[in-house]
């Protein structure tokens, strides 16, 4: 059958045996110099799916820190109903502050910036640096009612960076 | 005659510059567009430090109403000898389990008795202890692992006092 095949191919051969070999070779080299080429060029890009998640770790904690049973003048109470009392009595505030700053270094340690938020009122734990812009406060917010039937929304952004603000010349 | 034979040899050489560069720029058009790498590990490791945070083995769930508090641990099923066949069967990869593997530690930040107070239990322990060796031995490419660590402020119920704590989920998973 394959000497049958060659015996036909040979009839209708028009150009020379060299030149066939060439194509062929030429071909071959064609087919290994794409090769060489797409195997060690440098290209081909690294796709990585972001990491959209820090709101969800952000948001337990927010949690967690709302449900938190702190001691107020001998009265306990969870942070939460402490957010809603110092709304409406600002003498409040002081004690809301001590207790969420010291929530904030022993959960996101002292040398990490986390930033609690109420409204836009910003609690900031002692990892944060003074006089420094930090971004501001989540978009992911929770609502607590406060006494007078108004909605006070917190938030948390832990662990975030200074804003790196450069002067204009 | 000469003249003319090294014109076109120079009008050669640059056709066949002109046709490499062209050919080259092809090729790096086309490469810039493959994406031959596709890297999960992130969204995959948190993806389990999430589902074992918010895993019902490891919550408080009221009795009466079903109903599961995520963010508030419940220390006797964090303590119970069951707790690691629990989770196990709980977050489920397959019979053999050589996807994931993870430590958690509970932290109790207010023990009072002057030292930390750890809890440190496993999922798939077998697997963390092996992989960890690589992973500390800083090897990369396949048959290696890689680690991510996630914690979040909680608070923890033992019986029925609540107290605070942090829980830290090191997750460890082999490359691919």
């Amino acid at each position: 059958m394959l000497k049958r095949f060659c015996q036909t191919a040979k009839l209708f051969k028009k150009g020379s045996g060299l030149t066939d070999f060439f194509s062929v070779l030429t071909f071959v080299l064609v087919i290994i110099v794409f090769y060489g080429i797409f195997k060690f060029t440098i290209g081909g890009s690294k796709f990585e799916i972001p990491q959209q998640s820090k709101s969800i770790e952000d948001s337990l904690s927010l949690l967690s820190i709302l449900r938190t049973n702190v001691d107020v003048d001998n009265i306990e109470m969870n942070i939460a109903e402490l957010v809603a009392l110092s709304y409406s009595d600002p003498s409040k505030k002081s004690h809301l502050e001590k207790h969420i700053v010291k929530i904030i270094d022993d959960s996101f340690g002292a040398s990490n910036c986390a930033i609690f938020c109420i409204g836009q009122n910003q609690i900031k734990g002692t990892g944060c640096i003074l006089n420094v812009g930090y971004h501001t406060c989540s978009s992911d917010t929770m609502q607590i009612p406060s006494y007078d039937g108004k909605t006070i929304e917190v938030s948390l952004n832990s662990k975030i960076e200074p804003l790196n603000l450069q002067s204009a010349p | 005659m000469n003249k003319k034979a090294s014109m076109d040899t120079i009008l050669n050489l640059f056709r066949l510059f002109f046709l490499i560069v062209v050919f080259f720029s092809v090729v790096f058009l086309a490469r810039a567009f493959i994406v031959e790498k596709i890297d999960l590990f992130e969204i995959e490791s948190k993806l389990l430090n999430y589902r074992i945070a918010f895993s019902d083995r490891i919550s408080y769930v009221d009795s009466d109403t079903g109903r599961k508090h995520i963010g508030i641990i419940d220390l006797e099923k964090f303590t119970s000898d069951d707790f690691a066949k629990n989770l196990l069967n709980s977050i489920y990869y397959g019979k053999i389990n050589s996807e994931a593997s993870a430590k958690i530690v509970l932290r109790d930040l207010d023990a009072n008795q002057g030292y930390d107070v750890f809890y440190e239990k496993f999922y798939n322990k077998e697997l963390y202890d092996e992989k960890k060796v690589i992973v500390e031995a800083k090897l990369t490419g396949a048959g290696a692992a890689k680690r991510l660590d996630t914690g979040f402020y909680v608070l923890i119920k033992d019986k029925d006092d609540f107290r605070r704590g942090i829980l830290n989920v090191e997750a460890i998973l082999p490359n691919r």
